[in-house]
């Protein structure tokens, strides 16, 4: 199967390694033929991978290169301001996350919060220089700082490492992303207390322009789209089979959800039990599809009826009555 | 395959000939008017050093500047011109010359809006600045400019809004509350009405938490009941001690200041809980004058305060009439506060019934401060207000009293027959120019029916048509395009003819 679809995708690094498990784990693995070239693709779907920065998956989105795109919703964000063509698909896959933040110096121990900052933007002012902030993110930045009112601040244009630039003395502090906070703290940072300016994890994009209409291309993404939400959808669900001893299916499946308290615990629908043709005559399987975090509650439940031999799995999908991520980009393609 | 189209940036305009001459027509009316009260132009640049508007413009208004760092400097696209001006005037020559100094402007700004219809992010500012005149005489001819201005125009529903800041600076003067709340509250004297209490109550929050001082209260806590010396050495000693290592420029004494200053701090909630209850206040004080003054006294003298600002308005009621100033339009508000922080006194807007959210078509008021902050010599006080050129076109537009423009611009098209009269059309062409008509050349090749075709589509009243003959006789054909009549006449005849087509 051939399509003209094209997605960007990260080419190094913890977001490029998530992202091709999480494909290959709807059932869309990707295929790259060599470490150092930049394109690939999707066998299943035919659709053509272009490998690049995370940092560039935006820029390739919204010039056309690409018709989709993973990158961090922080990336989406510090460049989406006026790219209307660009659109965000799914901005949580569930993968990649971290928070952007402002970290000053640990030395600073006056300045635990943004209303400490700003009281020292003005110290700095009388001194005659500004407060200056190393940042790949500066329209984040800038905004950030605005919405508490501080204006008397520089930005500074980050080279290398970031987390170095105050002891380096090019900045006073920095903004940056972090997943565990430890680079910070190897750094002598710390973050403020509200210093929190966005949460990040992987997200899809699309450019509006060469989906919209394109019937082929939008083909292509609803399969993508539907196996990434069905399999999303799956991972959170156990699937549970028990024989259970009883005169009739109707007597099993009227004890599993008969007790009110057990709502969620009896599958979507309900229980499905089918005869199970072995030495008891009386047996039963029941099988119910429950959230993973009821599992031991649904397994007690089981036994509580008599269940045993208890199996469980996780389904690979989960497919509803429709795509409601596709219907979402339907809609956002003729907004 | 065609190249992909370069367009306009979001939020900005092309301005065609039709509304380009419309609003040069405003323009020039408003720059009569303002002459007639002795300003003189003066243009200042589009770009600045950002700090220019860091200055004193305030936080609302920085954060939709076109700000960026170009070679090292940074620098932005002006936001409004007052601050532009004061600075010229402290730059230059002006700053000698006799007060006052009465200046005008015209020109784009730039602010980072969301675009909507009257609302973009280069409009164009036109104004006017006394710099250098203090007092009601001073205010009141400001306010007076600015009616006059719009009656010029011959605009009819608009309002004027009239306030004083020096209200609630004063107020808030009279507390310890932190300068970028005191600001804050400043700029959303508006926002009050619009929006609840509580919503305002949760912005503030957001820019100023109210326990952040979680670890500040334990070192409270071990300085309790020292002086400041001794808590000001404890807290050396603990830097010292914890082996704390300073990075950046930041001294161990610099943070100990900054510690104390800290615990000192008084607590903001009370404070900005009292001043929200005071502009609550004030912003119920909106109405005619007369009904409203009394009120406003009884406030004041409520909260002990001078009332000089309100002998002030009252002044400047008094004199407006003189000015043959309708005095229905105006209203008082107090809860007016124009979001710039450079105002100190009188402020006041002018509001155009018809244009709803953006209705706003001129705002204006003292500021005393300005020149100072910005580094001029000596205390200088100004006022000076700015119209918004497209938002008038739009309320000329909405009281259908747009000025006509003509259709054409071009009283004649002259037509060569052939290449051997090139010379002689040019010549034709340049002797009509002399005369003062406005004349354009076939320069296309194109044949006398493709011509004719053109100038009507184009509404030119005249065709010039010259031929062999005509060149070699020294005489034009002149086509009435209205008519359909041509006759063959000298040059001089033919521009009578067309200028008495002109005249009628």
């Amino acid at each position: 199967m051939m399509s003209n679809l094209k997605i960007a995708l990260p080419s190094k690094g913890a977001l490029d390694k998530d992202t091709r498990q999480f494909f290959a784990a709807a059932g869309l693995k990707v295929s790259r033929p060599n470490e150092r070239q930049y394109v690939g693709t999707i066998p299943a779907l035919g659709i053509s991978v272009l490998f690049q920065r995370a940092a560039d998956i935006f820029t390739k989105v919204a010039e056309e290169s690409v018709d989709l795109g993973i990158t961090g919703y922080d990336v989406v964000r510090e460049n989406g301001r006026d790219y209307d063509n660009v659109i965000v698909i799914c901005h949580r896959l569930g993968y990649g996350g971290c928070d952007l933040v402002l970290a000053v110096p640990d030395s600073w121990i006056d300045v635990t919060s943004s209303q400490d900052l700003a009281d020292l933007t003005l110290v700095f002012k009388e001194k005659g220089r500004d407060m200056r902030i190393a940042t790949k993110y500066p329209n984040l930045t800038r905004q950030w700082f605005y919405s508490k009112r501080i204006v008397n601040f520089s930005l500074v244009e980050a080279h290398g490492a970031l987390e170095a630039a105050p002891s380096m003395g090019y900045a006073d502090a920095i903004v940056d992303i972090t997943s565990t906070g430890t680079t910070l703290r190897e750094n002598r940072l710390k973050r403020l207390l509200d210093g929190n300016i966005i949460e990040s994890e992987a997200c899809l994009i699309g450019n509006r322009n060469t989906l919209k209409g394109n019937q082929e291309k939008l083909a292509t993404t609803k399969v993508m789209l539907e196996l990434i939400e069905a399999h999303s959808l799956g991972k959170k669900y156990i699937s549970l089979t028990a024989n259970v001893r009883g005169n009739s299916p109707e007597e099993i499946g009227q004890k599993l959800t008969q007790d009110l308290d057990i709502a969620g615990l009896a599958g979507f629908a309900g229980p499905t039990v089918a005869k199970v043709y072995g030495a008891e005559d009386d047996c039963y399987g029941a099988t119910i599809v429950v959230s993973k975090k009821d599992v031991s509650a649904a397994v007690e439940h089981l036994r509580r009826v008599g269940g045993r031999d208890i199996t469980g799995f996780t389904p690979n999908y989960i497919f509803g009555d429709r795509s409601n991520i596709y219907e979402d980009l339907i809609t956002k393609l003729n907004h | 395959m065609r190249n992909p189209k370069v367009e306009t940036v979001r939020g900005v305009n092309d301005v065609l000939p039709p509304t380009y001459r419309l609003q040069k027509q405003i323009e020039n009316q408003l720059s009569s008017c303002f002459q007639s009260f002795g300003y003189r132009p003066i243009d200042v640049p589009v770009i600045e050093y950002t700090e220019l508007f860091l200055r004193k413009s305030g936080e609302e208004l920085i954060s939709r500047m076109y700000d960026f760092t170009y070679h090292n400097r940074r620098l932005c696209l002006r936001p409004e011109l007052t601050a532009s001006v004061a600075r010229a005037y402290i730059q230059t020559t002006l700053q000698g010359e006799p007060l006052p100094v009465r200046l005008y402007y015209s020109g784009p700004v730039f602010r980072y809006e969301k675009p909507q219809r009257g609302r973009y992010r280069q409009f164009t500012q036109m104004g006017v600045e006394a710099i250098g005149a203090a007092g009601s005489m001073a205010d009141a001819e400001m306010i007076a400019l600015a009616c006059q201005s719009l009656d010029k125009l011959g605009l009819k529903d608009y309002r004027v809004v009239l306030g004083n800041i020096s209200l609630l600076n004063q107020f808030l003067r009279t507390m310890p509350l932190e300068r970028r709340l005191g600001n804050f509250l400043l700029s959303q004297m508006e926002e009050l009405r619009k929006v609840r209490r509580a919503a305002l109550e949760a912005a503030i929050e957001e820019i100023c938490p109210p326990d952040n001082l979680v670890e500040t209260s334990r070192l409270q806590h071990l300085l309790q009941g020292l002086s400041e010396e001794e808590a000001k050495a404890t807290i050396l000693e603990l830097l010292e001690n914890t082996n704390v290592n300073l990075v950046g420029n930041r001294q161990k004494m610099d943070i100990a200041n900054s510690l104390m200053g800290k615990i000192q701090r008084a607590e903001q909630k009370p404070l900005w809980l009292k001043a929200l209850d005071f502009m609550e206040q004030l912003a119920q004080l909106q109405g005619k004058p007369q009904e409203v003054l009394p009120s406003a006294r009884q406030l004041l003298a409520s909260y002990h305060m001078d009332s000089g600002g309100l002998g002030e308005l009252e002044e400047i009621l008094a004199i407006l009439p003189s000015y043959n100033i309708d005095s229905t339009r105006i209203r008082l508000d107090f809860g007016l506060s124009r979001g710039l922080q450079y105002y100190t006194g009188t402020i006041f807007e002018i509001h155009h019934e018809t244009l709803g959210q953006e209705r706003q078509l001129c705002g204006g008021g003292r500021y005393d401060d300005l020149v100072k902050t910005l580094g001029g010599n000596n205390d200088i006080p100004a006022s000076g207000f700015s119209f918004g050129i497209e938002r008038i076109r739009l309320a000329m537009e909405s009281e259908g009293i747009l000025p006509v423009v003509e259709e054409s611009t071009v009283d004649a098209l002259i037509v060569p027959l052939s290449a051997a009269e090139h010379c002689y059309s040019i010549e034709v062409g340049e002797k009509l120019r002399s005369k003062g008509l406005r004349v354009v050349l076939e320069v296309r090749g194109k044949n006398l029916s493709t011509s004719l075709k053109y100038a009507a589509k184009q509404t030119i009243p005249f065709v010039i048509v010259v031929g062999e003959a005509e060149r070699l006789a020294n005489v034009v054909v002149v086509k009435n395009m209205a008519t359909r009549q041509q006759q063959q006449l000298p040059l001089e005849e033919a521009v009578m003819v067309m200028r008495r087509e002109n005249d009628e």
